[in-house]
């Protein structure tokens, strides 16, 4: 069994990736609870604990977000703690509280919290562990607080784990992490190019080194090929929440539709079990709407490649006013407001929470903070400047999603302050990109900049 | 009564033979990796987990001078067994019901022990049980053939298992099936378009399509049905004191199939015989392996010296076609072998045919011959054992394999090289009328010639 030492051990021999995680945004967490029929806590004044916070980049941004809210994040790591302190001093945050602390001792009179977030600790730690974590959430969750736990299950699981086994058996032996995952990553290669050809299981694997080679090593040291990585089935899941009386938020048949996508991983959201829905819709009228799509000829795109099948022309025109509207959300009350009776604005509705459970589209309750236009003089947050100059792989936008950036654009990123025209940035990055024309470059930082707004990084 | 028993109480496995688990086989093998098991004709088998007793019936009947022991967990199947040892009077053959975890430890030592499709339907403690079994009954230089279920070939399917388990729940054995066959149909459906998920659902889907309801049940859907690594089998072996010899077919074992560039990525990738395995299984997404065991006390040489053939009878299954050096497998379509040496022997083969030949018998140079046919065997096209095969050619009074005509309803039969052949009704009951009183009418000569050749004949 993994104990304390040795979980403290591996992560302050290689902390977990930092970045923020929109899934586990508090506002997703009452935007789940609202479609479920249940209230939360409003976030501007709610308390949130985080389990296993890492360094702390998740936290602290939304403390950022959230300055009158109140955040505790713990985590048994203690260089990881560290480092998350730093970001919050960095970041001139004192709405955020980080401490070290073992999950197995909690004392039983530490505060109860609206909003409890953990990410990447249900699978990853040890049977007894995982009891109590469950337990722990049952006893710190406010009665009307709402949980998310993110977790790895079958059936996606099922060949991911036979690849895990085989990356830990080339490794077996390594004398550190950097080891361990240079050999896990080359048993990879070698499997996925010398498998046997149009295979499912040959397909699998060259997905999963395709997706693997592109992710850090942290991730992969921390995740994939962590001591304890044990998916559940999620009706294993539902019956260990039950054991503790707690609910999940969400369609009834949930296990159907993960198992119908081969998913293996989910961000899911609980309850107290004793709750009982509050009234018909709370704050559904506040809900919001976006969507990062685009519409190609007759075709509606979605920035991870998929055509969107919209189904009929009033989903479609959503969609397309989504499109437009980019990175802006629409009020749902505005766009319900377009069906000609109540109850073709409740299909209407229910369709496209649809396409929000098939990651179509986002649903939230929280306005939006960027702007839809690059002005003279763009500005790209402050946060997002601070973490392009540091060279961070992932930049924080005000979605709270990671942004990917290459060189050049962490370049314009960190330009980006309000001050500098477009006639100076330009100026600034010619000396950075020599190679290409002005005009290129002009056309370039146009399009650049069009991104940055697409991305939700540029404010008024 | 156990649970397993209780399952095969309901509903009996089907009836096939192991062409893998016979003695003459298994002993070839083990000749090529430098260990002499004892002669054929003369052992002791033991065939645990025997079902309703084909396997154990035709290895008897093809050895009148062996002595082959069948237990099983199920009553009703040994009752079966016994039932057909009677009607077909082997008496080289006893079937016992007993439960393998209550085998007294006075029951005896075997030269070769069969323990086909067992140790992935068993739990955990079953196994070791069954390991310790294999090894405190085998023979000094005894051969045990364990086949088992294994990773990374079940990395889908037991997820498509779980599906199906879960939605047929606790039934009678037709409603679980049919239950289990429609979740995985709608699996198929629901699946996103060119995913890997799909594509494995769906080639499962084809798979069981040709299944029957009881391959399904005690397969697929069985109380029990556990994956392991390789490694991992390997490990629980060498505790019970077995040592891992090869596999119980001589392609899967000697590698030639798998080509220098998957040969180098192996060297790479295992550093010990156990890593190797599991990698090249990896490799192929093998689900399943047939393994070769010994003691832990006898040596293992693997270099497959051409010289060890010599002994051995080889015969092929190959067929002629108009163009010399083109051939056709019955299993892999055709076949071209440019080399003329090669192309000589498999002539001679098939000119020999029902019976086998001796390697040193060949026609030309022993050297060159021997090493030919360690490639050709390697390919698998061509097959050897210890000892001769007792195959009748065509004569006018054919007498058929008895267990064949007892079994040719079933559509399924096991000839005299201990293979399953398929036969269709029309050859079906001309095989039953085979039982040499009769003559062969002009109008069978056609399909009885076809029965000589498919080893169906008996001396």
């Amino acid at each position: 069994m993994q104990d304390t030492q040795t979980a403290r051990r591996r992560y302050d021999e290689l902390p977990y990736v930092a970045r923020p995680y929109v899934d586990l945004h508090p506002d997703r967490l009452a935007t789940e609870a609202a479609l479920s029929g249940f209230a939360a806590p409003a976030l501007e004044h709610a308390s949130v604990l985080e389990i296993g916070c890492g360094v702390g980049v998740h936290l602290t941004l939304l403390a950022v977000e959230w300055p009158n809210a109140q955040f505790v994040g713990f985590d048994i790591a203690e260089v990881q703690i560290e480092a998350a302190r730093d970001l919050a001093r960095q970041l001139g945050v004192d709405n955020v509280r980080f401490e070290v602390m073992d999950l197995m001792e909690l004392p039983r009179t530490y505060p109860t919290f609206d909003y409890i977030l953990v990410h990447g600790l249900y699978s990853w730690v040890p049977t007894p562990v995982r009891d109590a974590l469950m337990s722990v959430l049952r006893r710190h969750l406010a009665p009307t607080g709402v949980a998310s736990v993110s977790l790895n299950t079958y059936p996606g699981w099922g060949p991911r784990r036979a690849m895990r086994d085989l990356m830990l058996l080339a490794a077996r032996g390594s004398a550190s992490p950097a080891e361990t995952i240079k050999r896990g990553r080359r048993a990879l290669q070698l499997l996925a190019q010398h498998s046997t050809r149009e295979t499912p299981w040959h397909q699998t694997l060259n997905e999963h080194h395709a997706h693997l080679d592109e992710l850090p090593d942290n991730y992969l040291f921390h995740d994939f090929l962590a001591d304890v990585n044990q998916p559940v089935w999620l009706h294993e899941f539902i019956a260990d929440c039950d054991a503790h009386s707690l609910s999940l938020l969400g369609p009834a048949d949930v296990e159907r539709l993960d198992v119908a996508e081969g998913r293996g991983f989910r961000h899911q959201c609980l309850v107290h079990s004793k709750r009982t829905p509050d009234s018909l819709k709370p704050r559904l009228d506040q809900l919001r709407i976006a969507g990062n799509l685009r519409v190609d000829g007759s075709d509606i795109v979605h920035d991870d490649g998929r055509l969107v099948s919209a189904g009929d022309a009033e989903v479609r025109s959503v969609l397309v006013q989504l499109s437009a509207l980019r990175p802006l959300s629409l009020p749902m009350s505005q766009v319900l407001e377009t069906s000609d009776s109540v109850r073709s604005a409740e299909a209407l509705r229910a369709r496209l929470i649809d396409l929000y459970r098939q990651g179509v589209v986002d649903l939230r309750l929280r306005p939006d903070r960027c702007v839809d236009y690059v002005s003279e003089r763009p500005e790209v947050w402050s946060i997002a400047r601070a973490f392009a100059a540091k060279g961070a792989f992932y930049t924080p936008n005000l979605r709270h999603e990671a942004v990917c950036l290459d060189e050049f654009h962490r370049v314009l990123v960190s330009l980006c302050d309000g001050a500098h025209t477009r006639q100076q940035l330009h100026a600034a990055l010619a000396e950075v990109v020599t190679q290409t024309s002005d005009q290129a470059l002009d056309q370039q930082l146009q399009h650049s900049l069009l991104k940055l707004s697409f991305d939700a990084l540029l404010i008024a | 009564m156990s649970q397993i028993q209780e399952r095969y109480d309901a509903l009996a496995y089907p009836a096939r033979v192991t062409s893998a688990s016979e003695p003459a086989r298994m002993a070839a093998i083990a000749r090529m990796h430098g260990h002499a098991g004892a002669d054929p004709a003369t052992a002791r088998v033991l065939d645990i987990g025997c079902g309703v007793g084909t396997n154990a019936l035709n290895l008897a009947m093809l050895q009148p001078r062996s002595t082959v022991v069948g237990i099983d967990v199920s009553g009703v199947q040994i009752d079966a067994a016994k039932a057909a040892r009677q009607t077909l009077g082997v008496a080289n053959a006893r079937f016992e019901h007993v439960d393998l975890t209550q085998l007294p430890s006075d029951f005896g030592e075997f030269d070769y022990i069969v323990a086909h499709g067992l140790y992935a339907w068993i739990p955990d403690e079953v196994r070791q049980r069954l390991l310790a079994v294999v090894a405190q009954h085998l023979a000094p230089s005894g051969v045990a053939l364990i086949s088992y279920n294994i990773q990374p070939g079940w990395a889908f399917r037991s997820m498509a298992r779980e599906l199906m388990l879960r939605a047929s729940g606790p039934a009678e054995p037709e409603h679980v099936v049919a239950r289990a066959r429609e979740a995985l149909s709608d699996a198929v459906e629901t699946a996103p378009e060119h995913s890997a998920w799909r594509h494995a659902l769906a080639g499962l889907h084809a798979e069981v399509q040709d299944f029957s309801d009881a391959d399904l049940f005690h397969d697929l859907l069985a109380h029990v049905c556990e994956p392991v690594w390789f490694h991992q089998f390997h490990s629980a072996a060498g505790q019970a004191g077995l040592r891992y010899m090869g596999e119980s077919t001589f392609p899967e074992t000697a590698d030639l199939l798998l080509g220098n560039e998957r040969r180098a990525a192996l060297t790479e990738l295992g550093s010990d015989l156990a890593a190797r395995q599991t990698f090249k299984d990896a490799l192929l997404n093998r689900a399943f392996r047939s393994s070769l065991m010994v003691r832990a006390s006898n040596k293992i040489d693997s270099k497959y010296s051409p010289i060890r053939l010599q002994e051995l009878f080889v015969w092929t299954d190959l067929n002629r076609t108009d163009v010399a050096g083109r051939y056709l497998s019955p299993s892999r379509g055709a076949v071209t072998l440019s080399e003329p040496a090669l192309a000589r022997v498999l002539d001679t083969l098939i000119a020999a045919r029902p019976s086998a030949v001796l390697a040193r018998d060949l026609p030309g140079n022993p050297d060159a011959v021997l090493h030919n046919l360690v490639g050709l065997w390697g390919y698998g096209f061509v097959d050897a054992r210890v000892g001769q095969t007792r195959c009748a050619d065509l004569s006018a009074r054919p007498v058929a394999h008895s267990l064949a005509r007892l079994l040719c309803q079933t559509g399924v039969v096991p000839n005299r090289r201990h293979e399953s052949v398929n036969v269709d009704s029309e050859d079906a009951a001309l095989l039953a009328l085979l039982d040499g009183s009769r003559e062969v009418a002009a109008t069978e000569l056609e399909a009885v010639r076809r029965f000589a050749q498919a080893g169906l004949l008996t001396p």
